[in-house]
């Protein structure tokens, strides 16, 4: 069995989410179009082009309880799209912000979602029955742009990554949408922060929380991945220095493993043993025939010496020929990951499975 | 209004040492940087000239006053000693010594070893070092 399954489907991808059974796959193809892709067969077909957003589809999720899309954009817009009659059909958030929308996020029980933007804040949105629309709370705090958001497993701590170098983590509970719970930090006001983080030297790229939500694992552009663990309070952060280009999106395989993708062109796993996380290598060990990074590059130029060719088809080794944007879970068995997709710059939706790839990387997810 | 902006985020950092303390352990260091150069081992001052350099102040002139220490002192290391001293430096101490390579190259003068010391940084401490040194705000 292979550890992969390869799909090129777009020149450049900057996002892309599944459907609840994985047979659709919704991705932009780096522009205003969101394409929705069918499984037929073996063959991709694109079934429907969504195409309400004026500028490029930074972030799209798919719920899977309620089957709706979520999309947010450059053009300052959020839409949830519904299918009804064979048609997706678009309704606009109200989400008052005057910068792009950068990330967006449901919250597991698909009552209310996170929209991350440009604004320095990010929108917590709920359905209000009476005027039939999503409106919006805005969470504010932060010094710089919000470029991810991630939710709680308890549906009310929201986690916020951000260009100002820090991570917070809010308390993102909305009377309308959420009624009457039982809060984990008691009553603290709509938009505070209970916790913040400092480690990062740099933007910080990506969090995620882990599946318990007692770990929330973030990466920064300085090549650092530091895991907060919320056993104790406040938290003890762990943090590790990559050997390699930084990280832009996290996925926790299991509680002790975590893939992460990024500049790279493969995927990493970091796992934690004992008390302290590890980094353990990467994933996509490549073909072995291809010539290493150093000596490609050198016959680019060479050639273009030689022979004066100015265009050179350089294959790396590895799946991905270029910048790994966004991580996905695809499958999950008994609570653990088994496999991950993953789309980049270079238009590759990448299928990878976990099993084989053990065997074939010679690492060990905990 | 800019929708970046960095004095703002900068704030926040107010750990470390004030700018007369700094100063004061930038002299002391330079002294003994100086007693093992008299002996002839600069190599075995390379882990005392990184320790704790002047991240968090704001001043640029005691930044200029360490970095001539450090640099100067990456200078004097013979060829041959460089990657022997790269190796007996831990993760944070190499993020620290690339830091000061970028710096050494900047001047423009005597760039053939500060390449050497690139070399030997970057093999034990990975592309990541170099994308640390350019990315974090802490300069030194």
């Amino acid at each position: 069995m292979s550890a992969f399954e390869v799909e090129h489907l777009a020149a450049c991808i900057t996002a892309h989410a599944w459907n609840a059974d994985r047979s659709r796959v919704a991705l932009c193809p780096n522009n205003n179009e969101i394409h929705i892709y069918a499984k037929q067969g073996t063959s991709w077909v694109c079934e429907h082009v969504l195409a309400e957003h004026d500028q490029v589809v930074t972030s799209i999720d798919w719920a899977p309880k309620t089957n709706r899309i979520l999309s947010s954009s450059q053009d300052r817009n959020a839409y949830v799209w519904t299918f009804k009659d064979g048609q997706w059909k678009p309704v606009l958030v109200l989400l008052r912000i005057n910068r792009a929308a950068t990330h967006v996020k449901w919250s597991p029980q698909e009552n209310k979602f996170a929209v991350a933007s440009g604004a320095k804040l990010v929108c917590i949105c709920f359905f209000e029955e009476e005027h039939d629309w999503w409106a919006s709370n805005h969470i504010k705090k932060h010094k710089s742009t919000v470029l991810k958001v991630d939710w709680h497993p308890n549906n009310l701590l929201l986690a916020t990554a951000s260009s100002d170098y820090k991570v917070r983590v809010f308390d993102a509970y909305v009377k309308k949408a959420d009624g009457r719970v039982q809060r984990p930090y008691g009553e603290v006001a709509f938009g505070t922060p209970i916790f913040e983080f400092d480690q990062c030297a740099s933007w910080v790229h990506a969090l995620k929380w882990s599946p318990t939500g007692n770990q929330l694992g973030f990466s920064s552009h300085d090549s650092q991945l530091a895991v907060a663990d919320f056993a104790t309070n406040p938290p003890t952060v762990d943090k590790i220095k990559l050997r390699t280009l930084p990280l832009t999106d996290l996925l926790f395989a299991t509680e002790n493993s975590i893939v992460g993708v990024g500049h790279n062109t493969s995927p990493i796993l970091v796992t934690k043993q004992g008390s302290g996380w590890t980094l353990q290598g990467d994933l996509d060990t490549g073909s072995g025939s291809a010539a290493s990074d150093n000596t490609s590059a050198r016959n680019l130029f060479q050639n273009k010496v030689d022979l004066g060719e100015s265009k050179v088809d350089v294959k790396l080794p590895t799946v991905h020929q270029n910048c790994i944007t966004n991580i996905v879970s695809y499958k999950q068995t008994g609570g653990a990951v088994s496999d991950f997709s993953t789309s980049g710059l270079d238009g590759n939706i990448v299928i990878w499975k976990v099993k084989p790839l053990e065997t074939k990387s010679k690492l060990k997810f905990l | 209004m800019s929708n970046y902006e960095e004095e703002n985020i900068d704030s926040g950092s107010v750990a470390g040492k004030s700018d007369a303390e700094y100063k004061q352990d930038i002299s002391a260091r330079e002294k003994e940087v100086a007693k093992f150069l008299n002996q002839g081992k600069p190599s075995e001052a390379i882990p005392i000239a990184l320790q704790d350099p002047p991240i968090y102040t704001k001043s640029q002139a005691i930044k200029d006053q360490n970095s001539a220490v450090v640099v100067g002192l990456l200078g004097q290391v013979k060829e041959k000693d460089v990657d022997a001293c790269v190796e007996r430096l831990d993760a944070d101490q190499l993020d620290i010594l690339m830091k000061y390579i970028y710096r050494g190259l900047a001047t423009g003068d005597n760039s053939a070893i500060f390449f050497k010391w690139f070399e030997a940084t970057l093999k034990k401490g990975g592309i990541g070092s170099v994308v640390r040194a350019i990315s974090e705000r802490k300069t030194v």
